[in-house]
């Protein structure tokens, strides 16, 4: 009682399996290597998340000290956190900055009590390359 | 279909099932070291953050510690003490802590005997020379940790080590306490 109702009845050929096995390989190869980029991003928030603290780190040292012995400019140029390459801390860097502000926040040349503290922390990850963190702090004279 | 036709197919089909199992098995392996690692940055963050925001508003720091890391004979402690500043109505210690690789933190009451309600500073001493008698209540903090120091007199440093599996982390800040004197 069958019937036959197409001619067409070769099945695939070799060639068409290549192709989807080929298809499906690009795609999974594709898929691997989604994995390590995850990992480099929690790798990437975990240093940032260190940088800040080093960044506020500076900041409160600054506070601790009396307002005319903080100095204007660079107060503490760009360096390594860490002792030497074992250290953990070694991969970031820390540039320390002060200005004169005024009652608008806008450098000042002058002393009007106010000084800004910026601190910049510099670190690089495989994910982003160089990146930085960067926190302001104002202190006042009175 | 013939005889080879199928173990051919079944060939292939075994091949396929095998590099997806092994690409299922190396995905739940990144996913755990990704966690791993969030995990103890969170916690290493979230003890730091409590740390940070009591010591700031502290009025005395009781523990004693050393002016810096690598004082000789004098290594920095893995404890601290200091005075809730947070309260102005009741004077109470904290203590934070390793139990373990677990940060614990208690509060701490002192007060003498005959007057269980009139709280006193940690090194009150009474009428015989005798320290408080203390209530301490505690819980835990944060997890993970495989050392925690703490040195300089103020401000003060902090510097913790924390590790789960084959993941390790280290994270450290400087705190000014705004009110010790």
């Amino acid at each position: 009682m069958l019937k036959q109702t197409s001619k067409n009845n070769k099945g695939l050929t070799v060639i068409e399996a290549i192709a989807a096995i080929s298809i499906l390989l690009i795609c999974v190869l594709g898929l691997i290597n989604i994995f390590p980029w995850s990992l480099q991003i929690s790798k990437s928030a975990e240093t940032k998340t260190i940088a800040t603290n080093l960044a506020q780190e500076k900041i409160e040292e600054i506070i601790s000290i009396d307002y005319t012995e903080i100095g204007v400019g660079v107060i503490e140029s760009r360096h390594s956190l860490g002792t030497d390459s074992d250290d953990p801390f070694y991969k970031y860097e820390r540039l320390t900055e002060a200005t004169y502000v005024d009652g608008d926040l806008e450098d000042s040349v002058t002393d009007t009590g106010m000084k800004k503290i910026i601190v910049t922390v510099y670190w690089s990850t495989q994910l982003a390359g160089d990146e930085t963190v960067q926190m302001a702090y104002l202190i006042s004279q009175f | 279909m013939t005889l080879i036709e199928i173990l051919l197919a079944i060939y292939i089909g075994i091949l396929i099932f095998l590099a997806v199992t092994s690409i299922y098995f190396l995905g739940v392996k990144f996913f755990k070291t990704g966690s791993d690692r969030l995990e103890i940055v969170q916690n290493g963050r979230v003890s730091l953050d409590r740390l940070t925001r009591e010591l700031r508003q502290t009025q005395e720091i009781t523990t004693f510690l050393p002016a810096t890391k690598d004082e000789p004979g004098n290594p920095p402690p893995s404890e601290i003490q200091f005075q809730d500043g947070h309260q102005e109505e009741t004077l109470q210690y904290f203590r934070y802590y390793l139990n373990g690789a677990e940060l614990w933190k208690q509060t701490i009451l002192y007060y003498f005997a005959g007057e269980p309600d009139v709280y006193v500073n940690w090194n009150a001493i009474d009428i015989g020379g005798n320290p408080p008698s203390s209530t301490i209540t505690e819980k835990i903090v944060g997890e993970y940790f495989s050392s925690l120091q703490f040195y300089g007199e103020t401000p003060v440093a902090i510097e913790a080590s924390l590790a789960k599996n084959q993941v390790s982390t280290e994270i450290r800040t400087i705190i000014y306490g705004r009110n010790t004197q």
